[in-house]
């Protein structure tokens, strides 16, 4: 802390002291005001904000769980019904033009 | 002139602030009634305007509000922030007023009296308000920030963003200035 050693001209700064105090209309004009102001959010302010807007763990997350569960039941049950090495013909095309070099189906 | 960052003190408003980021209003109310009167004070004291000390008051925390989504904790305190912001915004109007009218010729105005004052006494703090506002605004920042919001050194050198070192040497230099400015004032009106 500085300390100066003139108490006349700190008597005559305290005549600034006592300041009006700020009416109740200010602070009511200046929560108004922040009401209406746009809302700018960063990036995982504004995920935070949507994830509560969809409920957060209430609602999105079990949504979110059984979607992921259909997804994955899916595609479980297409793996299953689907031809065995179905890229095969891919791999003897490889093939094909490897052992024929007069063979131009994989040219760009 | 600028110090090294030194390290800030854990903010009494972090919490508030990291609610209000989100943008809680409930929250960002509590930091107003935290700071809106030290705002406005500041301002009146150096302004001698209450319309006007409303003004910078309320701008200063809108702007917080604006800022909050990307506040960096630990970077500054909230207060301190605020008190810049008012800083300059008293500035900026202090400026404007002199490109329009000097200082010595604008009227006495009887809102910047203060409450509960004399006549004698409102004349008094006229004219140290006065003394106040010819300071540079550098030491003019310093004083109000030292002796009427009463901050330690550290904090008053962040909010100015000078060591303090430099700190002292402006409240010095500002008391210097205010001690000759009001003894010549005495003298003329004597």
């Amino acid at each position: 802390m500085i300390v100066h050693d003139d108490p006349s001209l700190d008597a005559e700064l305290e005549l600034l002291r006592a300041a009006p105090a700020p009416r109740a209309q200010l602070r009511r004009d200046l929560l108004a005001a922040v009401a209406r102001e746009p809302r700018r959010l960063s990036m995982p302010q504004a995920l935070a904000a949507l994830w509560r807007e969809l409920g957060g763990l209430r609602l999105a997350a079990p949504a979110f769980a059984m979607a992921l569960a259909v997804g994955v039941g899916l595609s479980w049950l297409a793996d299953d019904g689907a031809p065995a090495g179905g890229d095969e013909s891919g791999d003897d095309l490889v093939a094909l033009a490897q052992f024929d070099d007069a063979y131009e189906g994989l040219e760009p | 002139m600028t110090s090294a960052p030194a390290a800030v003190p854990a903010d009494p408003d972090a919490a508030l602030l990291a609610q209000a980021a989100t943008g809680d209003e409930a929250a960002f109310a509590r930091l107003v009634d935290r700071h809106l009167s030290r705002l406005h004070a500041l301002a009146w004291r150096a302004l001698g305007s209450v319309a006007e000390a409303e003004e910078v008051a309320q701008d200063t925390l809108l702007r917080a509000w604006r800022q909050l989504p990307s506040w960096q904790v630990g970077k500054a305190l909230f207060s301190t922030w605020l008190h810049r912001v008012a800083l300059n915004l008293v500035n900026d109007r202090l400026r404007a007023r002199r490109e329009q009218v000097p200082i010595e010729d604008a009227e006495l105005v009887s809102e910047a009296a203060g409450p509960d004052r004399t006549a004698s006494e409102a004349q008094r703090a006229q004219r140290v308000r006065q003394a106040l506002q010819t300071l540079p605004e550098r030491q003019r920042d310093a004083i109000l920030l030292c002796h009427f919001e009463g901050m330690g050194n550290i904090e008053a050198a962040a909010a100015l963003e000078v060591s303090v070192e430099a700190l002292e040497s402006l409240v010095s230099r500002a008391r210097r200035a205010l001690r000759q400015s009001l003894s010549d004032t005495r003298t003329d009106e004597s």
